[in-house]
């Protein structure tokens, strides 16, 4: 496969995320490596991805997951060498799969050698690297992020005599972008690894890069200078690279981080993946035609980043009083999946395993607008482990095959960096890469196809979207177009057959192909067409004038 | 339907109800977006062939979000289906269709909806709901803190008659608005009653026996007193109110001869005694007259109606000149008519047009009897007799026991 040498090409495609740590350990450590990952490549190629993602793989202390890096330009020594990481560079582009990597712009770890000599005096040159004050009154009414943790948004450094501000947790201090050396020196770090070859950055916490008296300290104009500042000089010096925003904020909010092109290329939109679970169990699609219709269009060359399950929980910060709850009440009846504002569970989990459920959110998260991105381990339907601390209990190792440690590692298993799945449900002897490449009618191939008739049209992931809202509100019906490509999606959100008649009278004469078997269906005409659906179906019918 | 399966359906049947039905209809929206965001719910106009543009007003109805109580938030597809029934129009053809729609859509509670009720709001809507909703209760007919000298012909003869007979302490055993199971309307539609004659006005009556017939549990909800609608005059209500005891009793024989409890019912929401209305300015002498005037008139062929005791004692009680209230003789009264609607010895309209004067007399010389007493010594006389229906209950059973 070939890489596209389109430098839109994160609009049409298919992102995968994965931790290093978690995916394939190659020197029986426990824990997962480069020279493990790039081991497993072939498997996310066969997959049909174009777009790695990859969670921090930076020197750090670890108190957060890796997002408090202490050295910005190495590698974690766990995971291997810088060297490692080129080679699994090479050997990624080689499979025309391109890279992005976290970037964590707002702050660092205290670990990090910046902070150790701005700490270190009020007069050394790096002191003003990060936000000093004497007393802890400023900003005032900012609010806490971790409200179960911090007190404050500033902390007292007793080396220095000072506070420090820190929106995350105080051992993770801003950056003071109001240095322009610093922000220089954030272009060096972007420079260094897009030299390498990385292809891209997830850009971490962005609305909280600058401090001002009297605001809120997020969103700031300021920060969306800084922003485009670093945007112009990545496009000064690179072509096909992106910058994908996190901002965990309603898509009105976050249309300015794309500015007019010249921020970010891609941010996630958050709310639209609570709603795709709320849509399945309310078993009506109202929710998800909302927040679609609320979302404001994007510059041409932007896309938003959709997804089902990642590494955190799944959040619903961006949903009403009333939707979290029915959300917990449906999908976290066990008090432990709940953790922070959001369910810490895994797709197939949550889709009480059922098959049908899980190709249907994975049919959705390929054919909404957005271009989707596929956590590690859902191609297979991996379970999680609640009783794991923290968000741990999606982070498990990958489930490769039956054998020893799921094919993960060689280390005794007491050694792994998490216990791997292992109940009869969706424990690796059941669930695992190796079992499903051989059963043609597995998760794992079925993912691959449904990847392979996403990719065979640029429609998804440019293409115009319009409900055709039947009466039927269980069947959720939409068109995707693009210039004179059109694809008719119908989805069946009900675990029942419905029917439902589309008014289609304005694609009349088009004949529908269904795109994963080629069956052709009668002509669209000028009467309702009806179209009937088993429970959880969901059909792409490719439109012809013929 | 589009709508298939619901949890919740609320029925609207509606004929000419333009001056009210939106509200009405809005008060449902809210409650369905604010109360009960979770639940799949529907609204469904059963309309008679409304010719001031009920329907149209309810389907073009526009419940923006302003509308509201800002916090609410649908979860679901909010829909409103407006339809026209077919048949002869009247309530039990509206309620048939909406009984069919509850069946179809799998409704776990039907709710029925007075489409004129002036006060109808999204809180009473919920109240209505709720009990059902969470399984407490199967039928919840609304309760209303009546003064004890009004609504004469429910203090009279409906209330105590179904508590005496049917052994249930239930209120109000007419009334527009009610709310039930699904499995409760599932019932109901298997039964022949829909297509009697008197099924037109019978419906209030026999929902609440027929729930209380097949056992279904029974609650009572408190509702503010409203003024009650009258499209009818007095004779005519009479009449449909016995025509309808006659068709449930007959509906329901096989239960009542052998119910020996006493059941009371539970009852939900606030009993608001401050808002009691008061009782309306009868001129009971002036009914009196007229009642003995009409008895006098019709005198023979009361004779062929009522047992030989009982003619005497009515003809006593006439010719008196001190008010008396004799309880027994009224129930007496009422169980020979409705003996006599079952050994059809006389046609049950015939029937009906005799008892008219009867209820006059009884109804006046409540009223001047009690006209002077505190309310409560009134109220207490309508316990007892509720307890008169029920002590002699035995002759009634045993007259319809005897066959014809």
């Amino acid at each position: 496969m070939m890489r596209s040498a389109d430098p839109l090409w994160y609009k049409d495609a298919v992102f995968y995320q994965l931790h290093v740590k978690s995916f394939a350990d190659s020197n029986g450590d426990g824990i997962g490596d480069f020279p493990g990952l790039t081991s497993k490549l072939d498997h996310v190629s066969a997959l049909g991805v174009d777009c790695l993602w990859l969670q921090p793989m930076y020197p750090s202390p670890f108190k957060d997951d890796g997002y408090d890096i202490s050295d910005y330009t190495s590698i974690h020594p766990s995971y291997g060498t810088l060297q490692d990481f080129e080679q699994f560079l090479d050997q990624a582009h080689a499979r025309g799969l391109r890279v992005i990597i976290e970037l964590v712009l707002n702050h660092t770890s205290d670990q990090h050698a910046w902070f150790a000599e701005a700490r270190s005096s009020r007069d050394n040159p790096r002191r003003d690297w990060y936000v000093w004050s004497d007393t802890d009154d400023r900003y005032r009414g900012v609010r806490i992020i971790f409200i179960d943790t911090e007190l404050s948004n500033w902390a007292w450094d007793p080396v220095s005599k000072a506070y420090y501000w820190h929106r995350f947790f105080s051992h993770q201090p801003d950056l003071n972008y109001d240095n322009p050396a610093v922000r220089e020196e954030i272009w060096k770090v972007m420079k260094f690894w897009l030299d390498l070859g990385v292809d891209g950055f997830r850009v971490d916490a962005v609305p909280y890069l600058l401090e001002r008296e009297g605001t809120s300290c997020e969103n700031l104009p300021e920060t969306h200078n800084v922003l485009k500042e670093l945007r112009a000089k990545l496009d000064a010096h690179f072509t096909g690279k992106v910058l994908l925003a996190e901002a965990n904020m309603w898509p009105e909010d976050v249309r300015p981080y794309f500015g007019s092109g010249d921020e970010f290329h891609m941010s996630f939109h958050f709310p639209i993946m609570p709603r795709m679970f709320m849509a399945l169990r309310l078993e009506d699609r109202k929710p998800l035609i909302d927040i679609i219709e609320r979302t404001p269009s994007i510059p041409d060359t932007c896309q938003w980043a959709i997804f089902l399950r990642n590494h955190d929980e799944l959040t619903l910060e961006m949903v009403t009083e009333i939707e979290r709850q029915y959300m917990w009440d449906e999908y976290a009846k066990d008090p432990r999946a709940r953790i922070n504002l959001g369910i810490r569970r895994r797709l197939a989990p949550l889709m009480e395993g059922d098959r049908r459920r899980v190709q249907l959110m994975s049919g959705l998260l390929m054919s909404l607008p957005g271009s989707p991105i596929m956590y590690y381990g859902d191609e297979i339907g991996m379970g999680d482990n609640m009783y794991l601390g923290d968000r741990n209990s999606v982070r498990t190792p990958m489930q490769w095959s039956g054998g020893v440690n799921a094919g993960f590692s060689s280390a005794d298993p007491e050694r792994l960096w998490l216990p791997l799945v292992s109940n009869a449900l969706y424990g690796y002897q059941a669930v695992n890469v190796e079992s499903q490449q051989r059963n043609p009618t597995s998760l794992l191939n079925w993912v691959r196809r449904l990847i392979e008739v996403r990719r065979s049209t640029r429609v998804f992931g440019r293409g115009a979207i319009d409900f055709l809202k039947p009466d039927n509100h269980r069947v959720l019906a939409f068109t995707r177009t693009l210039q004179r490509e059109s694809v008719l999606v119908v989805c069946n959100l009900a675990g029942t057959a419905q029917v439902a008649e589309l008014d289609m009278s304005r694609l009349s004469g088009a004949i529908p192909i269904e795109m994963f078997g080629g069956s052709i269906f009668p002509r669209i005409g000028l009467q309702p067409y009806p179209i009937m659906l088993g429970p959880y179906d969901f059909y792409w019918f490719r439109l012809r004038w013929l | 339907m589009a709508v298939g399966q619901v949890d919740i359906l609320v029925g609207l049947p509606t004929l000419n109800n333009a001056a009210t039905v939106v509200n009405v209809a809005k008060a449902i929206h809210v409650c369905f977006t604010r109360d009960l965001p979770r639940p799949r719910t529907v609204m469904i106009n059963s309309d008679a062939g409304s010719t001031d543009g009920t329907p149209e007003l309810i389907r073009d109805a526009s419940f923006l979000q302003g509308d509201m109580v800002q916090t609410s938030h649908s979860l679901r597809t909010m829909h409103r289906v407006v339809t026209p029934y077919h048949g002869i129009p009247g309530k039990n053809t509206a309620l048939q269709a909406l009984f069919a729609a509850a069946e179809l859509t799998q409704a776990k509670t039907l709710v029925v909806i007075d489409p004129a009720g002036p006060a109808t709001s999204a809180e009473r809507v919920t109240e209505l709901i709720m009990p059902v909703w969470r399984s407490e209760v199967e039928f919840l007919a609304p309760r209303y803190r009546r003064h004890p000298r009004d609504g004469a012909i429910i203090t009279q003869l409906v209330r105590p008659l179904v508590r005496g007979v049917y052994g249930v302490e239930i209120d109000e055993p007419l009334g527009a608005e009610f709310a039930c199971a699904g499995r409760f309307a599932s019932n109901c539609l298997e039964q022949d009653i829909w297509n009697q004659d008197a099924a037109t006005f019978a419906m209030d009556l026999w929902l609440r026996t027929e729930a209380i017939a097949k056992h279904f549990t029974i609650g009572q909800i408190w509702r503010p007193a409203t003024a009650a609608a009258a499209p009818t005059t007095l004779r005519q209500a009479v009449r449909q109110v016995l025509l309808s005891l006659f068709t449930t009793l007959r509906a329901h024989e096989s239960f009542w001869r052998t119910a020996t409890n006493t059941a009371t019912v539970p009852t939900w929401g606030v009993d608001d005694r401050n808002k009691v209305q008061p009782a309306g300015d009868w001129d009971f002498v002036a009914l009196g007259l007229q009642a003995r005037h009409d008895i006098n008139e019709i005198r023979q062929l009361l004779e062929g109606v009522l047992a030989p005791p009982v003619f005497s004692r009515l003809m006593d009680d006439i010719a008196a000149s001190e008010p008396r209230l004799d309880d027994e003789l009224w129930v007496r009264i009422v169980y020979d008519f409705l003996d006599a609607s079952n050994r059809g010895s006389a046609g049950v309209d015939h029937l009906a047009d005799m008892f008219v004067p009867l209820y006059m007399w009884r109804a006046a010389r409540f009223m001047s009897f009690t006209a002077h007493e505190p309310d409560d010594v009134a109220q207490t006389r309508l316990n007892a007799l509720c307890d008169a229906f029920q002590r002699l209950k035995p002759a009634l059973v045993k007259g319809w026991t005897v066959e014809v």
